[in-house]
This record gives structure tokens, C-alpha cells and sequence, in this order.
């Protein structure tokens, strides 16, 4: 009985003649001794035959007509158009590319900050005298963007050599021009 | 090939050789043939209303069905790619329509307070053997195995009608129901093997009518 069971698994395999060699003479041979096999067997060929003949069933005569007019009533076909197809994915992508670039949530606007300035430990004295602006521009040969904070006034310029004094440098003096012609001889 | 794999390259219902394959006829008919389409319908419709009808059951049903069917590929004929069989595509289009038929037919089922099933209809067979007690005896043997087709799970009553009745091979039923080719073998037998016990009291009727 367990051969049985073990070889109902080929009995399809066995009619469609799609059995190997050694399967199908291990199959035969239990075949021949066990009488369950052989019933289940014969029983599946006739399965097999019967289904092969059952009647054949037509269509009723008027399955064309019918069939046309379905067609008629609603004749468009489903065409794929490849332009149709992508442009609404291009024009989608093209709209979030936009969207990224200009309204981009992550990114913070810098256009009206200045250039950052190595944080010093001086601290800058305030301007006192707003009117005593002169052109004190700290420009230097490889920048040629002057920004407002290169613009100092004679106070800020004396403060902040006050600040920086060293004993040991020679003390920085602000020169005007009417003394530099007076010592002139 | 199995003796029945080689049956099945041609399907019941196709015509020779000497016309053109489904193939060119579809070629044709995405070119603007319509007269191709109109032999496709005519190669095609027999087979597929015996597919549908033996899958459902109920030959009215399987005839909207078949209809649909070509509707679809009217619609859809640029789909088609030659990649795969005609045969294999026209039968993949009806047994998912089938398949979607029969689910409905099942919910239906169960909020419906009639109990009559579509398998209780009568069936028209066509008239075919001379002998009225013949043809009464086959009327009889069709609709019992009929009925036995339809206990089977869907899943096995499509591979056993594609294989059994319309004779396809192992490998275009594996392209058709997209499934594994060991599994579809696996369900013939099984369903084979099913049918056997739910027929067993038939096939000593078939042998005591042949005595």
C-alpha cells in the first residue's frame, strides 16, 4: 500500500509516457503487484479518455453578429502611444524639480549674510561718533569686495591699536597728513 | 513530447497547416486587417466557448464570456507581442475572465436566498448520436461529469480542461496560468486522481452500457 501511494504521484507522468527509465520500470513492476495501483491507473486513463471526448459545444449562430455589434457600439482600440504614455510622468517630474529648486525646505538662505571673520578675542569697541566716519578701508590687494565692516573710524582704529598694544612693538601713531608736510623742511 | 503534447501544438478547432498561423493573423489585424481578426474569431470561438463553458458550467455564461473575450483583444490588439503564442494570450484573456465569473458567481452565492446553482441548469448538447437512448445515456454521462468538473477547485479545473479537453501541453498551461511547470503536473495528477474517485461509479455504468 505504500508503494501505491508512493507512485500515485507518477501515474500521470506514466499515461503521458513522460516517465524516465528507471521510474517507469519501478512503476511497472509495482504495477504488476499491487491491484489498487493498477485500478487507480486504469480508472485515470479513463479520466483521461473520457475528458479527451466529451461533446464539443458551438457557438449560437448569431455569435458573430452579436460580436460585431459589441465592436460598433464602442469600436475605439486601446493604442499605446509612448508620448501620451510618459508625458504625464515627464511634466510630474519636471514640476518637482522645480519645486526642490526654488521652495527647497532644507536649505537656508544666506544671500544677505556676510562673509564670516575668524572670531577674534578683541572685542570691537563701539562706534561713538557716527559723523567721524572717514575711509579707514582695510582693502587689500586680493579682495576687491569691501564689505561694511572693513570701514572704520579714526576711534575705532585708535581703540583697536590701544587694544592690540604691545609693550615690546613700538607704539603705532596715527599721522595725519598736515604733520608729515609740517616736519618736512 | 508526450502523445498528447504533440496533439497539443494544435488545439482543438485550429484549422491546418495551409492557413496562416494565429501569429500573422494578429500581425495582420494590428496592421488594420479586419478580415484577420474575423478569422481568428471563427479559429477560435469553438475551442474557447468548450474552455470557458467546462470551467463554468453554464454554456449561456461561457458564450458572453467567449464574447468578451474577443472584445478584448479587438481593444487591446496592440498589446499583443509576439513573444508569446496567440493561443496562449487569447486563453490567458478567457480564463482570467472566467476565473473573475465564477469569484462573482460565488458572492453572489452567499447573499442570494435561491439555492438553485448555475450547474443545475439544463444543458443544450447538440444532437449528435441517432440512437435516442445513446444520446440520452451521453446526455447523462456529460452532465455527471460535468458535475464532477465543477467540484474540483478551480485551481486543478483549469489545468485538468486545458490539459484533458483541449489538449494542451505541460509547458503552454504553465504560460497560460503563469505557474511552474512541476506545479501544473502536479495538480493534472491530482485532479486526475479526484476525478477518478468522484467518477468511480461511472465507470461501471460506461461498462455495463458497453456490455
Amino acid at each position: 500500500m505504500g508503494d501505491c501511494d508512493r507512485m500515485k504521484k507518477h501515474i500521470s507522468d506514466y499515461l503521458d509516457h513522460s516517465l524516465d527509465p528507471t521510474t517507469k520500470n519501478e512503476f511497472e513492476e509495482i504495477l504488476d503487484e499491487d491491484a489498487s495501483l493498477k485500478s487507480i491507473t486504469s480508472r485515470v486513463g479513463q479520466v483521461k479518455s473520457i475528458l479527451g471526448n466529451l461533446q464539443s459545444m458551438h457557438c449560437s449562430g448569431d455569435f458573430n453578429t452579436r460580436l460585431r455589434e459589441r465592436i460598433h457600439q464602442n469600436p475605439k482600440t486601446t493604442v499605446k502611444d509612448p508620448v501620451k504614455k510618459y508625458t504625464l510622468s515627464v511634466s510630474f517630474a519636471a514640476v518637482l524639480i522645480l519645486v526642490v529648486v526654488f521652495l527647497n525646505p532644507f536649505a537656508t538662505d544666506k544671500s544677505d549674510t556676510l562673509p564670516q571673520i575668524p572670531a577674534s578675542p578683541i572685542s570691537t569697541p563701539q562706534i561713538k561718533n557716527q559723523s567721524n566716519i572717514q575711509g579707514v578701508r582695510n582693502t587689500t590687494a586680493n579682495s576687491g569686495v569691501q564689505s561694511a565692516r572693513d570701514i572704520k573710524t579714526i576711534d575705532e582704529a585708535k581703540a583697536y591699536s590701544d587694544s592690540t598694544k604691545d609693550k615690546s612693538a613700538p607704539e603705532l601713531k596715527h599721522v595725519d597728513q598736515k604733520e608729515i608736510q609740517e616736519s618736512r623742511p | 513530447m508526450t502523445a498528447a503534447g504533440n496533439e497539443s501544438q494544435y488545439p482543438k478547432g485550429k484549422e491546418s497547416d495551409a492557413q496562416p498561423t494565429d501569429e500573422e493573423l494578429i500581425a495582420r489585424f494590428q496592421q488594420g486587417d479586419a478580415y484577420a481578426f474575423d478569422l481568428l474569431v471563427k479559429r477560435y470561438k469553438d475551442p474557447l466557448l468548450n474552455f470557458v463553458y467546462r470551467f463554468l458550467g453554464d454554456l449561456i455564461e461561457a458564450e458572453d464570456i467567449v464574447q468578451e473575450t474577443f472584445y478584448r483583444v479587438y481593444k487591446n490588439k496592440h498589446y499583443y507581442k509576439e513573444v508569446a503564442k496567440f493561443s496562449t494570450w487569447i486563453y490567458t484573456i478567457a480564463g482570467n475572465l472566467a476565473k473573475t465569473e465564477l469569484r462573482r458567481r460565488k458572492r453572489k452565492r452567499v447573499f442570494s436566498i435561491h439555492k438553485d446553482t448555475p450547474t443545475e441548469k439544463d444543458i443544450e448538447l447538440p444532437d449528435q448520436n441517432e440512437d435516442p437512448e445513446k444520446e440520452v445515456n451521453s446526455v447523462i454521462t456529460d452532465k455527471l461529469i460535468q458535475k464532477a468538473i465543477n467540484n474540483l477547485p478551480s485551481k486543478f479545473r483549469q489545468v485538468i480542461i486545458l490539459r484533458d479537453v483541449q489538449g494542451f501541453s505541460y509547458e503552454e498551461i504553465s504560460s497560460i496560468i503563469r505557474v511552474p511547470l512541476g506545479t501544473v503536473k502536479s495538480r493534472v495528477n491530482r485532479a486526475r486522481l479526484r476525478l477518478q474517485e468522484d467518477l468511480s461509479f461511472l465507470f461501471d455504468d460506461v461498462k455495463d452500457l458497453s456490455t
